[in-house]
């Protein structure tokens, strides 16, 4: 069965999805992509006067008064990266393998 | 507008802006669950029904208080409420409790409830946790309110299996702790 490919997105490809003028609204977190557009509190983009669409959340979700667990219900659409075809921004790579640990 | 009110806000550090609109989003939430609540109370029939009818009342009526409470607070800090209450629907900080599919399910009935007062605790814990030793009046306020929804909560939570919530059902008059922001 064929994987499914997830297209990546750098910052700069995010930032057009900030559900302003009729754009989806995706957001980072942990390398990973969502689309939060039929999200009621994400509408024009804009999440409880504190949050814009088109931006990657990884550090704002630390104070937020919720855990990831509400982001999972929405589809992941992409991967952030530094640049494309250089494989995920955060987390690890699909078959990457630890480092040895220096002090052993 | 309590014009040094505002100053004292914005001096402390705080993005007075936000603040409202966060207010006048929550103040949606609250009203517009009191209205939806409306609708789950009169569905709530039945022998399994009647059992939480007066939970969800109670809670339906404190929530308007919320609504009564933080409308002189939005007007002090300089905001407003929309001028269309289909506006104000839209701009909840929470979706809208909605009737589920079927209403003789009282499982869906309460996770419908208990959502909507989980949204109000992360709503007010935002706002207290902006406000706490600078807004001492929004603080105060939103504390109040926190303490009410954490009590719906719990209430919800409790029938719905997940463990005791540690209290009775209200007794006597509503809103123990927003009452002294009612006029």
């Amino acid at each position: 069965m064929p994987t499914r490919t997830l297209r990546e997105f750098t910052a700069d490809d995010l930032r057009r999805y900030n559900g302003l003028d009729g754009s989806p609204s995706f957001i980072g977190f942990q390398g990973k992509v969502y689309d939060v557009s039929k999200s009621f509190l994400w509408k024009e983009g804009r999440h409880e006067a504190t949050h814009q669409a088109g931006t990657d959340l990884t550090q704002a979700l630390v104070g937020a008064p919720h855990g990831v667990e509400l982001l999972e219900k929405y589809p992941v659409v992409g991967v952030l990266v530094e640049k494309t075809g250089r494989g995920p921004i955060s987390g690890k790579r699909a078959g990457a393998v630890d480092p040895p640990d220096a002090a052993s | 507008m309590a014009k040094v009110a505002r100053e004292m806000v914005a001096k402390a550090g705080i993005d007075v802006d936000q603040l409202v609109e966060l207010l006048v989003k929550n103040a949606s939430a609250e009203l517009t669950t009191y209205y939806y609540y409306t609708i789950l109370r009169a569905n709530l029939i039945g022998l399994e029904g009647e059992g939480i009818k007066e939970i969800a009342e109670v809670a339906r009526v404190e929530d308007r208080n919320h609504f009564e409470a933080l409308m002189p607070r939005i007007y002090e800090l300089g905001g407003k409420l929309p001028a269309s209450m289909v506006d104000f629907h839209n701009i909840s900080a929470c979706p809208p409790a909605m009737l589920p599919k079927d209403p003789t399910d009282t499982r869906a009935m309460l996770t419908v409830l208990v959502e909507a007062e989980r949204c109000a605790v992360r709503g007010y814990t935002h706002i207290c946790n902006m406000t706490a030793g600078k807004d001492h009046r929004t603080y105060d306020l939103s504390q109040a309110i926190l303490n009410e929804e954490i009590e719906h909560e719990s209430w919800f939570s409790e029938f719905l299996g997940e463990g005791p919530s540690g209290h009775f059902m209200r007794r006597g008059d509503t809103s123990p702790f927003v009452g002294k922001f009612l006029r």
